[in-house]
């Protein structure tokens, strides 16, 4: 592998590895079950539960999990962490919003995973939270409470629960986080954008590891509604037919579908994860972040291809060295045809001898977290060999022609991936992801 | 609504909020901190309760609360009010 990209620029002398992960998405609460059902080609995708709650909305199918249990999870999991930490959990959240306990579910995974970090000082262990206007249905909940109920009757820690800093700070108080910790947020972009803010914050030495804890934000109809309004996800054909509903690359794609997720990485510096004894799951080679100077969501191919050279020439590699890439692919229209093109100008011939898949196929857009969710699966395709499909491609797009992975799960060895995302507002980010080599 | 209504209201939500009283006997005479009871949990058991009875009290009378019998004081008056109709 070269150490030096495309325009020269050395790569980082810090190399920065992921010795944890955790996962809590609508086909498994756990990276080995998410990948298990990924490599199914298993979908989600559901009518949404609670009916009642979003009636009047346009938005009827979505990824759905507002029946998690956390006290049922943890026990699943055997505690990860143990048994304590899971009974403190339950305490510390007992008022919680929802996404407050599913990213905990994922950080203390990930956390478990990584061994607890034994050896590394709270104090040198950053938090990083990928999301914003996470809390929006206990917000709506609580607005209805007091305008048609009593103003007093609203939860009673809303002024405190409310707030996208309580998610990060309750982890942070179970887990004894105490480096920086602060929230990213950057719409659909933010997961990739927490995951390169923590990279940054590795590189230059302000902590020696970091949880970077992407987290989903809970769908209310309000909000569904409103994106229904500026025809950004399904509401219109596979309404009886959730499952076939988030079909990138295929013809009949119609608008993303909306779900929530939770996901967790720590990353570490090589040098503190191998002091240690760390298992090393892959390495975050470098990334990048651009902007389009809109406020609109119409997708940019120029800043997407910016994003994937810059995160090259950061990560010191060549296109020719990329064996895959992990695509925002949301299942809109435009979106995935500005992706193709700037995935085709951005790797050049490469582009169509390597897979191109899309997760959210089959787990829908997990929004805020699905960056952290999808550096995820491209870590564990990338360590057991086997490419997920991506599902529902029954009549693709004559327009975009690249190798999907459209027939099923597939083996392939990859040294080097990017993982993709991108945000309404014109912000575009890509990571690259490389499977540990010492 | 009588008395031990009321308390028993604000009995369960200390049980349910307050860490380690799930096995305590619980008596008027107690007040929330002696339960080691923090400033928030002690915001959020007067709150649940008040919402569970369907009381109001104004938060400055609440202040004025020494011990559980005078909260439970301050809720008996509130509850022989009219107080805010279900769902205004």
């Amino acid at each position: 592998m070269s150490r030096e990209g495309t325009t020269g620029r050395r790569r980082s002398a810090r190399r920065i590895v992921v010795t944890g992960m955790g996962a809590v998405t609508v086909v498994g609460d756990s990276p080995s079950r998410f990948y298990e059902s990924l490599l199914a080609g298993r979908s989600g995708i559901t009518r949404w539960k609670r009916a009642d709650r979003m009636s009047g909305c346009a938005s009827r199918i979505g990824g759905d999990l507002s029946d998690f249990d956390l006290a049922g999870h943890l026990r699943g999991l055997g505690f990860p962490g143990g048994e304590d930490l899971g009974k403190r959990c339950l305490t510390v959240m007992r008022a919680a919003p929802r996404v407050t306990k599913l990213v905990a579910a994922a950080a203390l995974q990930a956390h478990a995973d990584a061994n607890s970090l034994r050896g590394v000082p709270p104090e040198r262990t950053a938090h990083v939270l990928a999301g914003h206007n996470l809390n929006a249905g206990y917000v709506v909940e609580n607005a209805l409470v007091f305008h048609r109920d009593e103003p007093d009757y609203i939860e009673p820690l809303f002024g405190l629960l409310c707030l996208d800093t309580d998610v990060l700070s309750t982890t942070s108080e179970l887990l004894d986080l105490r480096g920086p910790s602060f929230t990213v947020g950057g719409a659909c972009a933010s997961g990739n954008l927490a995951v390169l803010a923590a990279l940054d914050l590795l590189r230059a030495g302000r902590a020696d590891a970091a949880v970077v804890s992407g987290a989903p934000i809970e769908l209310e109809p309000v909000s569904l509604h409103g994106w229904s309004l500026i025809e950004a996800i399904t509401t219109r054909s596979f309404n009886d037919d959730p499952a076939r509903a988030s079909r990138p690359f295929d013809a009949r794609r119609e608008g993303f579908v909306p779900s929530e997720g939770a996901g967790a990485l720590i990353l570490e510096t090589l040098e503190g994860a191998s002091g240690r004894g760390a298992r090393i799951h892959g390495e975050i080679l470098g990334g990048s972040a651009t902007s389009d100077a809109s406020h609109l969501t119409r997708p940019d191919r120029e800043g997407q291809i910016r994003a994937m050279r810059e995160a090259m020439d950061d990560a010191g590699i060549e296109a020719a060295e990329v064996d895959y890439v992990n695509a925002h692919a949301t299942s809109t229209p435009m979106g995935d045809a500005v992706e193709v093109a700037a995935i085709e100008a951005a790797l050049g011939p490469r582009a169509r001898r390597i897979p191109v898949n899309a997760t959210k196929s089959m787990i829908g857009h997990c929004l805020s977290a699905a960056g952290v969710l999808e550096i995820i699966a491209t870590l564990l395709q990338t360590v057991h060999g086997r490419i997920h499909p991506t599902i529902n491609l029954d009549h693709p797009d004559p327009e975009l022609d690249l190798d999907f992975v459209a027939e099923g799960p597939r083996a392939a060895s990859i040294g080097v991936a990017i993982s993709n995302s991108f945000g309404f507002g014109g912000l575009n980010s890509s990571v690259v992801v490389g499977r540990f080599r010492e | 609504m009588t008395r031990s209504e009321i308390f028993a209201v604000v009995r369960s939500n200390i049980h349910g909020i307050v860490e380690e009283t799930q096995n305590l006997e619980i008596t008027e005479e107690m007040s929330m901190r002696d339960l080691g009871a923090d400033s928030l949990q002690i915001v959020e058991v007067v709150s649940r309760s008040m919402k569970d009875l369907r009381l109001k009290v104004p938060r400055t009378d609440l202040m004025g609360a020494a011990n559980l019998k005078d909260l439970v004081d301050l809720f008996e008056r509130a509850a022989a009010r009219p107080g805010p109709a279900p769902g205004k």
